[in-house]
């Protein structure tokens, strides 16, 4: 089953999907994760139908869905 | 010899019948109420004795092609700022509507049911508190107590600009597995009861 990655932004959110069998576009979805992770998003690994997910620090290729949420600060 | 300001307060104790406005247009002791109809402000503004129209500002004369060119200029700028308005507009819309998609895929039957009613909804976070989660963007999480009242205010949000219902996914996932840093970076204020 493919993978999909989320990430939060303004425009609601930028959808990445990767097939876990296809080497190109799992290390496309690994170099966003990273890219990303650099910058200071969180990432969360949760399961399509919404259950509740872990915080994960490495990309896994196998995630059902990884949600990308920026960095926070307090207001 | 008339000077600028030579009498614009005080009353010169050579003129006769002296007034403010009778030194304003002449300021020698000579004046009188009477030779104001020759005197000319502007001629004492310019310290001259001479009369010189003076015209402070002249609008330009415009040629009819002109005046619509101009007017067609100001309906294009207003048409393109108002095209601009819309796009941005509508974009929100689109953000705001995937954002609410993507939240409603991660509630429960009980959270969606919260959400319709008030767009709120309440999470238990990882440590076993329940928190309520509101539409706003700051100052949108509580913490509630046994009887379901909001003892306890967060104040927190991402540092670039998502839609609300992302801000609320956000704050839903980070409560469920990371209520600690939750609280690091959040500004608490207890709320009295």
């Amino acid at each position: 089953m493919a993978g999909q990655m989320c990430v939060l932004d303004r425009t609601g959110d930028t959808k990445l999907i990767w097939n876990p069998d296809n080497k190109d576009e799992t290390d496309a979805a690994r170099e966003m994760f990273d890219k990303l992770r650099a910058k200071g998003h969180i990432a969360y690994s949760v399961k399509r139908d919404g259950e509740k997910g872990e915080v994960i620090t490495t990309f896994d290729p196998h995630a059902e869905k990884i949600i990308l949420a920026p960095p926070l600060r307090g207001g | 010899m008339a000077t600028i300001w030579y009498s614009w307060s005080a009353i010169n104790t050579t003129s006769t019948a002296s007034t403010t406005w009778n030194h304003w247009t002449t300021a020698t002791s000579t004046a009188t109420t009477s030779s104001a109809t020759t005197g000319a402000v502007w001629v004492e503004w310019t310290g001259t004795s001479i009369a010189v129209p003076v015209q402070a500002w002249r609008q330009p004369r415009l040629s009819p092609e002109e005046i619509e060119q101009r007017r067609q200029a100001d309906e294009r700028r207003q048409a393109e700022w108002q095209a601009k308005a819309d796009a941005e507009r509508k974009a929100k819309e689109v953000a705001d509507q995937r954002a609410e998609e993507l939240l409603h895929s991660h509630l429960n039957g009980r959270q969606r049911r919260q959400y319709r009613r008030s767009k709120s909804f309440i999470v238990t976070g990882r440590d076993g508190n329940n928190y309520k989660v509101g539409r706003r963007w700051q100052g949108h999480v509580t913490r509630l107590d046994a009887r379901g009242r909001e003892v306890e205010r967060f104040c927190i949000h991402p540092v670039s600009e998502v839609p609300l219902p992302d801000n609320q996914l956000i704050a839903k996932l980070m409560l469920e597995t990371d209520v600690e840093q939750f609280k690091r970076i959040a500004n608490a204020t207890p709320l009295t009861v």
